[in-house]
């Protein structure tokens, strides 16, 4: 799905990482420098939910789009989770999406 | 009447039926002894008269033998005196020797030695056989005599046996025999006297004596005993003028009588005879008490027998009244026993040795039928109405059962009911030996056990449903990962200048992708359907949400119309069962129309109630069909068809709504099931607003550190509030409404709650506040407001802290507690 994510995004011309696990983001030396994140809820090792709590308990300012296989009132929950804990959120998308719904969730265009 | 006698009638009424048994044996055996007594009585007064009888007939009979030889040896002494009063009359100075002489010539018998003596008018013995009269010797004179008495007074001429004189020259008691001596003008001219013996009378007395009290007597009609035998004693004169004898001899010569004797004071039956012309009486008398004791000693046999018989009827109906009494006691622990038989919720049946029912209760009856247990004949018709699929596991117990063994807990199985249906059933059966005859005999009880398995089976359809809806609910997940990777790289592919067939194939592989997705997202919505808690809905607004699905599954052959209700219609009812139980109805009323038909789902208000009314125009039921359609199991579709669930689920859920369900049914008709659920208002709010998420809740609140929802449609005061928390190292997330906040709150646990009162949208402050303390009991919940707490609350006093805007950081600390 990552690597989807990724080649969606190629064509745009931006750098983009992708972390399978919440504790390889944490572990990257570049967490607030990234322009945006795109982050899955269900995660194998910590819940979407707790990464918002980490990224806004360190300050991090990127843009975050949350993504979720579950139905969107979760996403939902999770944009406006974001927002309350003072993350910038860009959005929420339920899977599966298209490319332009991921760039125009992201605030990009083709 | 005194306590004790209205205690005792108390608890004789208290008796009844018992009470008037031995009421009957006191009566009777009363009689009984009243009727002994009375023959005894009547025994003994007989034997008295005929004792009475035959001493009076031998007193009689001595009384007679006397009289006939007293009157001979009279009348051969008057013979004498008349002879020699002729020979006086006509030779009045006849000498002692001519009289000797001519006493001698009649052959006096010498026994009788009889004295005459000749007294003149003046009483003076002119003459006497015995002495010697001369003017030498002092003259005797006897005018005091009792004969000379009667003589002088009396003119006829008789022989008159005068009362026994005492010799005044020997002291002897002698007998005066007299005859008057009348001159030719007939005036008196003495008396010519013989004194005889009284042993001659009386010597047969004493051999014929009746006993020591009987008595014998000679008596003179003027009133003096001449002679008497009392008790073997002779007693000779005395005057008997007041005996009751002078009474009796006024009616009758002869006869007899009873009376208390003058002389001894003794009571007597006494027979008399009185001897003509002579003017005497003889009497034969026998003491009452003798004659007494004479019956006693006949009767004392009799009346022994009779105290026997008295104390035997006595002793037996003491017998018989304890026996009632036993009796009664056993019947009333019996009745309260076979009360208690009929009181338990179990049937319990006695059961011979060959499987006959001897006795059930009235439950086993009602159970089986009352005429399948009059037609119970063995264990083979026992074993019939158990469930084929039990029956080899019950006949083996049976046979255990039969062997002396003991059903306990393993006892579980589906017996027939009078109606045909199969009931779970708990049985357990023991094998009693009866100490009386040494028969053998089974008492056997049995519970209703059938709600309990149903539950259990309910319980697990239910558990394997659940675990489908999370299966299906985490592989939903899953393919929509998968789907997106393919529908993204098919649009990734796209533009990667394909050939117009290629381009054309991917088209068709992103549209069967489309459909998947769509799949999946229908599939998650069941999924994602927990068990809800009951929550107040729009009632149509539901029904047309789902309507698409319900006319997909009624199929193109039935034609399906809404009615919907003249005004809104909110219920408070679990959502997704409500869901589930018109999905059922709808297949139900499929499965009624095989060949099509038509249904109509109507919704509406009657009586204050929610009428949700779903009608076909199927096959309808037959009424047996009907009553046991809401049963459990109970199915009319082939096996594996249906799981016989559906309506009595339907039923379950109508209930458990706090509403009813009825089915109206007429076979080629169709069926009418409607389901009545109580009305609900809107404007109070529901316990449960939101399903929460499937995504765990994890408290934070171990280190002390809380996690904050601070709710303000003011994000600059809530960003302060934010900072102020997170300098305390809490975490603080915002919410610009109250729709949010529960969103969050049902995504996210929370320790605290700061909610502002008043902000726009549906809900405010304290609407949220109420509501999360009906969802989330255990968070701390804190209101805040620029107004007063008067006017913020406005509807008077609320169970939350209030902090008044603005307030400081260290009121909010202190309110955090």
């Amino acid at each position: 799905m990552a690597e989807l994510v990724r080649d969606m995004l190629s064509s745009c011309d931006l750098g983009v990482e992708v972390f399978n696990l919440g504790a390889e983001l944490f572990e990257s030396p570049r967490l607030l420098s990234f322009k945006a994140i795109v982050l899955d809820l269900s995660l194998p090792d910590i819940e979407g939910f707790d990464i918002m709590d980490k990224l806004a308990a360190i300050g991090s300012s990127s843009s975050i789009l949350v993504t979720s296989g579950h139905d969107s009132s979760i996403v939902l929950a999770a944009k406006i989770y974001g927002s309350g804990i003072g993350l910038n959120m860009r959005g929420a998308l339920t899977k599966p999406f298209t490319r332009e719904d991921l760039l125009s969730g992201l605030g990009l265009t083709a | 009447m005194s306590p004790t006698s209205n205690r005792l009638l108390r608890w004789f009424k208290g008796l009844g039926h018992s009470g008037q048994m031995i009421w009957a044996i006191t009566v009777g055996a009363a009689l009984i002894l009243a009727a002994v007594f009375g023959l005894v009585q009547q025994i003994v007064s007989h034997e008295r008269a005929n004792t009475f009888a035959s001493i009076q007939d031998i007193n009689s009979k001595i009384v007679l033998s006397d009289v006939v030889r007293i009157r001979s040896l009279l009348a051969s002494l008057d013979k004498v005196l008349l002879v020699v009063r002729k020979d006086f009359v006509e030779k009045p100075g006849l000498t002692q020797q001519e009289l000797l002489r001519r006493l001698d010539e009649m052959k006096v018998d010498h026994e009788l030695s009889p004295r005459v003596s000749m007294v003149d008018v003046s009483g003076y013995i002119v003459l006497s056989s015995a002495r010697n009269v001369n003017d030498a010797q002092p003259r005797i004179n006897v005018a005091d005599r009792e004969f000379f008495q009667a003589h002088k007074t009396d003119p006829n001429d008789q022989l008159h046996v005068g009362a026994p004189i005492q010799s005044r020259a020997t002291g002897k008691w002698v007998l005066p025999l007299t005859r008057r001596i009348t001159k030719q003008d007939g005036s008196f001219g003495g008396v010519l006297n013989m004194t005889v013996d009284p042993d001659l009378f009386t010597d047969p007395f004493v051999k014929t004596s009746m006993g020591p009290d009987a008595t014998r007597a000679i008596m003179g009609r003027n009133g003096y005993t001449l002679l008497r035998l009392n008790g073997g004693n002779l007693v000779y004169g005395g005057d008997t003028r007041k005996s009751q004898l002078f009474t009796e001899l006024k009616k009758a010569a002869v006869g007899c009588y009873t009376a208390v004797a003058a002389s001894d004071g003794i009571q007597r039956s006494v027979c008399y005879r009185t001897i003509d012309p002579y003017d005497i009486i003889i009497l034969a008398g026998s003491s009452v008490a003798g004659m007494e004791g004479e019956v006693h000693a006949k009767v004392r046999g009799y009346i022994g027998a009779a105290a026997l018989v008295g104390v035997l009827i006595v002793v037996l109906s003491c017998l018989l009244i304890f026996g009632v009494l036993r009796q009664r006691k056993l019947l009333a622990s019996q009745r309260s026993f076979n009360q208690l038989i009929e009181m338990v919720p179990q049937s319990i049946a006695r059961i011979d040795a060959q499987g006959n029912i001897i006795w059930t209760n009235r439950r086993t009856i009602e159970y089986a039928g009352p005429s399948a247990v009059d037609q119970a004949k063995g264990f083979d018709w026992v074993l019939a109405a158990i469930h084929p699929d039990d029956r080899d596991r019950v006949k083996e117990l049976v046979t255990h059962a039969i062997f002396g063994g003991q059903c306990e807990d393993s006892c579980e199985y589906r017996k027939r009911r009078s109606d045909g249906a199969y009931l779970w059933y708990s049985s357990q059966i023991t094998r009693v030996e009866d100490p009386a005859d040494g028969g053998v005999y089974f008492l056997q009880t049995g519970t209703d056990i059938h709600d309990r398995k149903m539950a259990e089976e309910r319980a697990r359809v239910a558990q394997k449903l659940e675990s489908i809806g999370q299966l299906t609910g985490g592989m939903a997940h899953d393919f929509n990962n998968l789907l997106a990777i393919i529908v993204g790289n098919q649009e990734l592919l796209k533009s990667e200048g394909l050939s117009e067939a290629g381009f054309k194939r991917l088209e068709v592989a992103s549209g069967a992708a489309q459909r998947g997705v769509g799949l999946v997202t229908s599939l998650l919505a069941f999924a994602s359907k927990q068990p809800l808690l009951p929550a107040t809905i729009d009632l149509w607004a539901l029904i047309e949400r789902i309507s698409p699905l319900l006319r997909h599954a009624l199929g193109q052959r039935i034609d399906f119309e809404m009615k919907p209700p003249t005004t809104i219609v909110h219920v408070e009812v679990d959502e997704a069962g409500l869901e589930a139980v018109l999905l059922n109805l709808i297949v139900n009323a499929k499965g009624a129309m095989p060949q099509g038909g038509a249904l109509t789902l109507g919704l509406d208000i009657a009586d204050g109630r929610a009428v949700l009314a779903v009608k076909d125009t199927g096959a309808g039921m037959p009424e047996a069909v009907r009553k046991r359609a809401t049963e459990p199991f109970f199915t009319t579709k082939e096996r594996g068809l249906g799981t016989g669930l559906g309506l009595s689920m339907v039923a379950g859920f109508a209930k458990q709504s706090g509403g009813t369900m009825k089915i109206e049914s007429e076979e080629g008709k169709g069926t009418t099931i409607e389901m009545v659920l109580p009305l609900a208002n809107p404007l109070i709010a529901s316990k449960v607003m939101t399903a929460s998420s499937a995504i765990p809740i994890q408290r934070n609140a171990a280190n002390g550190k809380l996690r904050i929802l601070i709710v303000d449609d003011e994000p600059a005061l809530a960003e302060i509030v934010r900072e102020w928390a997170k300098a305390e190292e809490h975490t603080a997330v915002l919410a610009n409404s109250a729709q949010d906040a529960l969103t969050l709150l049902g995504v996210r646990s929370f320790d605290v709650l700061l909610t502002d009162i008043i902000m726009p949208g549906e809900s405010d402050g304290l609407g949220l506040a109420e509501k999360a303390s009906v969802l989330y009991p255990k968070m701390k919940i804190l209101l805040m407001s620029g107004f007063s707490r008067e006017t913020a609350t406005n509807r008077g006093d609320v169970p939350w802290p209030l902090l008044v805007k603005p307030f400081h950081r260290d009121t909010l600390i202190a309110a955090l507690g």
